[in-house]
């Protein structure tokens, strides 16, 4: 029983530093602006796209890095940079991803990253609007995407943040002739969705 | 799109653009012999640079016009360089020598520029380029004196059998588009062979600089922007040597199977090996058990 007693503010004390570590889910909308770097470990750049004409088709990009400047106050300072290494693609095949780096699709060797940089930031509501450049397959278009401030808060004494995007491509705009010569195969288009933790510099 | 719709695709437009130049300057079915000249001699070049330039096109669409083109788009403008130094060649200008050397040095720069931005150092551009250039040089040299020496089926039919071995090797390395190029110019090497049965006279050269500028292209597309093992790229490169077995002392005056297979062997021998390592190597998928 006196252990019992002992060992009962544990729990309390776990849950405690648990709380307090965790970030707040809603937007701080009454936070000040920040600049943060992407923490890859706790993101995700993920893919879908069609295959033969069937289903939908999922996989992802395990090496990515870059920085994200939050302003609530004034959403048009804000800006978003993001570098993907097109060779971690991963679709749970050795072999389809060797194919999916080779110049069939990515020319991963040639076009080592993917890579997009706003240009432009507006309010959408509770959501951001962002504008800009995405160079993939070394074409660069400017393509746009809605991004939901999915949290922002503070964990382990750094400010962090969450952003979710989905940016949808068509790969024969960038120049993946393999898609447009083979039609029914894949795509056309692509939807990158970017979730990303971000934590304070 | 299933494999064969895409195989044709790619060997159907070259053989469409090649078959009625050969047919046209060799006469396949004519009784009369044909003589030396321009056309008989322009006529290997030209099938095989617009055959390929047909499938380039089929298989990829047009390429950009720019000098930064993607590698496999490079493939189109060295053909179509290489195909009008082989139509000048053959009109008797001799520019053979410059030609090879020509394009034995814009061969790697030009389409290894994403490398030396990427992933070479200065020092390691300089000797890597210099020591491709001259690995195509050599074997430009040589398959250019074979073309010239030997006319008939032997040389056409062991390019064919290059060309089946590159577009396989490097299907199975992961680069569907390359492996498909290659299989265009090595359809129109086909109906050279055929032509060859019918013409014992037909020669290849001055063609023979197009299609080792396609192969060293696509080998190099293989090791740098895909996934070919360099030892089989190697391999597929030596077997472009491989019909001088044919050609030592004892061996040259032979004549009929016997002949054809001297070439042909070393040749089998090396394109077979890249193959089967290509194969082999092929990355085991780790989830196939969870399945």
């Amino acid at each position: 029983m006196k252990l019992l007693l002992t060992l009962l503010p544990v729990p309390a004390l776990v849950g405690f530093a648990v709380s307090f570590s965790a970030p707040s889910d809603r937007p701080d909308t009454t936070a000040e602006a920040a600049g943060y770097t992407i923490d890859a470990t706790h993101s995700s750049v993920l893919f879908k796209t069609n295959h033969g004409g069937v289903a939908n088709f999922y996989g992802r990009f395990n090496g990515f890095q870059g920085e994200v400047t939050h302003d609530p106050a004034a959403p048009g300072k804000s800006s978003i940079r993001i570098v993907i290494d097109a060779s971690s693609i991963d679709t749970n095949s050795r072999d389809r991803d060797r194919h999916l780096r080779s110049n069939d699709f990515l020319s991963a060797q040639e076009f080592p990253e993917i890579v997009f940089e706003s240009k432009k930031v507006e309010a959408e509501g509770d959501r951001l609007h962002v504008q800009g450049d995405l160079t993939f397959h070394g074409v660069t278009k400017e393509v746009s995407a809605g991004v939901e401030v999915v949290g922002t808060g503070t964990m382990r004494g750094a400010k962090v943040a969450g952003f979710e995007a989905r940016f949808t491509i068509d790969m024969g705009d960038f120049g993946v002739s393999y898609v447009a010569q083979n039609p029914g195969t894949l795509g056309p288009e692509v939807e990158l969705i970017v979730s990303l933790e971000c934590r304070a510099e | 799109m299933d494999p064969l719709t895409q195989a044709l695709k790619g060997i159907l437009p070259p053989l469409a653009l090649a078959v009625p130049i050969l047919a046209a300057a060799w006469r396949p079915f004519g009784r009369r012999p044909i003589e030396d000249s321009a056309v008989t001699r322009g006529a290997a070049p030209a099938a095989i640079g617009l055959g390929y330039l047909a499938g380039h096109v089929a298989l990829t669409g047009w390429p950009p016009l720019a000098w930064d083109v993607e590698l496999k788009h490079g493939l189109f403008y060295l053909c179509l360089l290489a195909t009008l130094l082989g139509l000048l060649e053959a009109r008797g200008a001799r520019p053979a020598r410059v030609g090879q050397l020509i394009l034995s040095v814009l061969v790697p720069v030009y389409l290894l520029d994403f490398v030396r931005a990427h992933r070479w150092t200065t020092t390691e551009s300089v000797l890597w380029s210099t020591g491709l250039a001259l690995a195509i040089l050599a074997g430009a040299a040589s398959a250019e004196a074979l073309a010239r020496r030997r006319e008939g089926v032997s040389i056409p039919l062991a390019w064919t059998v290059v060309g089946t071995g590159a577009a396989t090797a490097l299907h199975l390395s992961g680069s569907t588009s390359l492996g498909q190029l290659m299989g265009a110019w090595t359809s129109v090497l086909g109906a050279c062979v055929v032509l060859a049965v019918l013409r014992p006279r037909f020669r290849l050269a001055p063609g023979a600089l197009t299609i080792l500028v396609l192969l060293a292209g696509g080998l190099l597309g293989g090791l740098f922007a895909s996934e070919l093992r360099p030892i089989s790229a190697i391999l597929l490169f030596l077997a472009v040597f491989g019909p001088w077995l044919g050609e030592l002392p004892r061996l040259r005056d032979r004549s009929g199977p016997v002949g054809l297979l001297t070439r042909l062997l070393p040749v089998l021998l090396l394109s077979g090996a890249a193959v089967w390592i290509e194969v082999v190597s092929r990355p085991a998928d780790p989830y196939a058990d969870a399945r």
